[in-house]
């Protein structure tokens, strides 16, 4: 379940031939006087799972925030699923940050509310009001499909049980099934084995590409674990100040190689990213 | 050994064990102390006055003498206003905390609209939690006459003051987190603080309102006293004319109110946070 031999769907699925979802041309973030990202270009293809390597602060979750705008670019352009994101403002960009969905480093569920809760809470995605607010209040078909959400991640026996209840790995298990909720069509993740032991870990990052491929989602994902990136993903993408240095399908990275890119030390000027 | 004992007790007499003041903070030290003794000179009771009027309440013909056996003839209609009293502090603590979430959260940094609403918020609560709620009640008497409504209203903007700030406060210090996993995907504001912010700040919520409850029990009977409703009417009635065995009697029961509310709302506090 949780190596290579375990994967249900073909690594190079959505590779070939597919349109991309994400272009990324000549982005650039500074903070004050330093530059994180710089003009760095990036396209991914419909229903493939890049895994973004790269030592702390060369720019991978600034890079993810920037695409759904979390951190503002300083200068460049994103377009992705159709959508000249650089030029949304306001409604217009909550309607596309709801098709996408994002899994964070840490779960960000609410402890006091049960799983299902949690996971109905996706729906906010697609609407509003009370009814969205808590399992008890929402429409049958809604809690329907929460349910059928903490299936797939392998958790519909939790849906009552309160989320600060929950172990780690099962916490980000959940917070995926909020994800799916949103019925999203990209998946970014920012290192989300990273708060969890190497065994959750590797079952959460199995869980999110074996879904991506199930349901024809592009992923991109942070990874700080070498392993991690190379058996979860189809194409292995690394930064180093600031830009995209090494850009190879997973099956022909060489580890030695992937290595030196998590041992390199970022540029003085980048280590400020882990705080942005 | 013993050397080095002498060295260390020879280094550690160069370090002034007290500090010099400086003159600024010399003179302000002994400006308070001037205001203390002012203080106790003008407004403490003289030991001569002290001991007068211990004599009238501890007497054999005083009025602790006066109080025993309560008077309980009038048993029926002190529990009744007792009942009024305790309707006046739920009526006024529900309405308060009711009015007190809205502004809370047009008061709490991060939830609030924009900046200038949230100071106009602060400051509205910081009003109502200043000017007392006898204060209030006196505002109240001459807008809806003597009663209890006069004491609800009190109540409730006094509430609003007490809660709307614990509110605020506890909503800041919930974990940002979950908002911000809600916001990623385009919740609305009323959406992420419905799903995210008040599940989390309940157990704070509760405890205030507890609270609140409690403070407007004992802040009702004050109330009654300038003519707000309740029993307080009925207290200041039996001193006035000197009845302080019913007094003793409405004393005693505000005590057993008082009690009670306390002790259930420990029960409510433990049982649901």
């Amino acid at each position: 379940m949780t190596g290579p031999a375990a994967r249900s769907a073909p690594l190079q699925a959505g590779v070939a031939g597919a349109a991309p979802v994400v272009v990324v041309s000549g982005l650039v973030k500074r903070f004050g006087e330093r530059t994180i990202i710089d003009k760095l270009d990036l396209a991914v293809a419909d229903g493939t799972a890049v895994a973004l390597i790269g030592a702390n602060g060369t720019g991978k979750s600034t890079l993810l925030k920037c695409l759904v705008r979390l951190v503002e670019p300083s200068a460049g352009t994103i377009r992705m699923l159709g959508e000249e994101v650089t030029a949304l403002e306001g409604r217009a960009l909550a309607r596309f940050r709801s098709g996408v969905g994002f899994v964070f480093q840490r779960h960000n569920l609410v402890p006091r509310l049960s799983a299902l809760t949690n996971v109905v809470h996706g729906v906010q995605a697609r609407a509003a009001g009370p009814r969205t607010w808590l399992q008890s209040l929402a429409r049958g078909e809604v809690r329907d499909e929460a349910l059928e959400c903490l299936e797939a991640v392998g958790l519909a026996d939790r849906a009552g049980q309160r989320a600060d209840s929950l172990s780690g790995g099962q916490s980000q298990r959940v917070a995926i099934a909020r994800m799916l909720m949103q019925r999203p069509r990209l998946v970014l993740a920012d290192e989300p084995d990273a708060s969890l032991d190497p065994k959750s870990g590797a079952e959460v990052m199995d869980l999110l590409y074996r879904l991506a491929k199930v349901q024809g989602l592009t992923l991109i994902v942070v990874s700080h674990r070498l392993e991690h990136a190379k058996d979860y993903s189809d194409r292995i993408v690394g930064l180093a100040d600031g830009r995209v240095t090494l850009d190879e399908r997973a099956s022909d990275a060489d580890p030695a190689v992937l290595r030196a890119f998590f041992d390199r030390p970022a540029s003085p000027e980048q280590h400020h990213e882990g705080n942005a | 050994m013993a050397d080095a004992t002498a060295v260390r007790s020879s280094r550690a007499s160069q370090i002034a064990r007290y500090e010099r003041p400086s003159l600024v903070t010399y003179l302000l030290w002994v400006l308070v102390a001037a205001f203390i003794v002012w203080s106790f000179a003008e407004a403490a009771p003289s030991m001569e006055r002290l001991t007068k009027g211990l004599n009238r309440i501890f007497a054999p013909d005083g009025m602790l003498a006066r109080m025993f056996p309560p008077e309980t003839e009038r048993l029926p209609q002190v529990l009744l206003a007792l009942l009024e009293t305790f309707q006046m502090a739920v009526a006024g603590t529900v309405l308060g905390l009711i009015f007190s979430l809205p502004l809370a959260i047009l008061a709490a940094e991060g939830l609030s609209p924009h900046p200038i609403v949230r100071v106009l918020a602060r400051g509205l609560i910081a009003f109502f939690r200043t000017v007392p709620d006898l204060v209030w009640a006196i505002v109240f008497i001459i807008m809806v006459g003597l009663g209890p409504a006069a004491g609800v209203l009190a109540i409730m903007i006094d509430k609003i003051g007490f809660a709307g700030r614990f509110f605020a406060e506890a909503m800041e210090e919930t974990d940002k987190g979950p908002r911000e996993a809600l916001a990623a995907i385009g919740a609305t504001r009323t959406g992420l603080i419905f799903s995210a912010v008040i599940p989390e700040a309940l157990p704070s919520f509760v405890a205030t309102s507890l609270f609140s409850l409690e403070k407007a029990v004992r802040g009702s009977v004050v109330l009654g006293l300038v003519g707000a409703g309740g029993i307080g009417t009925e207290l200041r009635i039996a001193f006035d004319l000197f009845d302080y065995d019913q007094a003793a009697t409405i004393i005693i029961a505000i005590f057993l109110l008082v009690l009670a509310v306390e002790r259930v709302s420990d029960w409510l506090r433990k049982k649901l946070i």
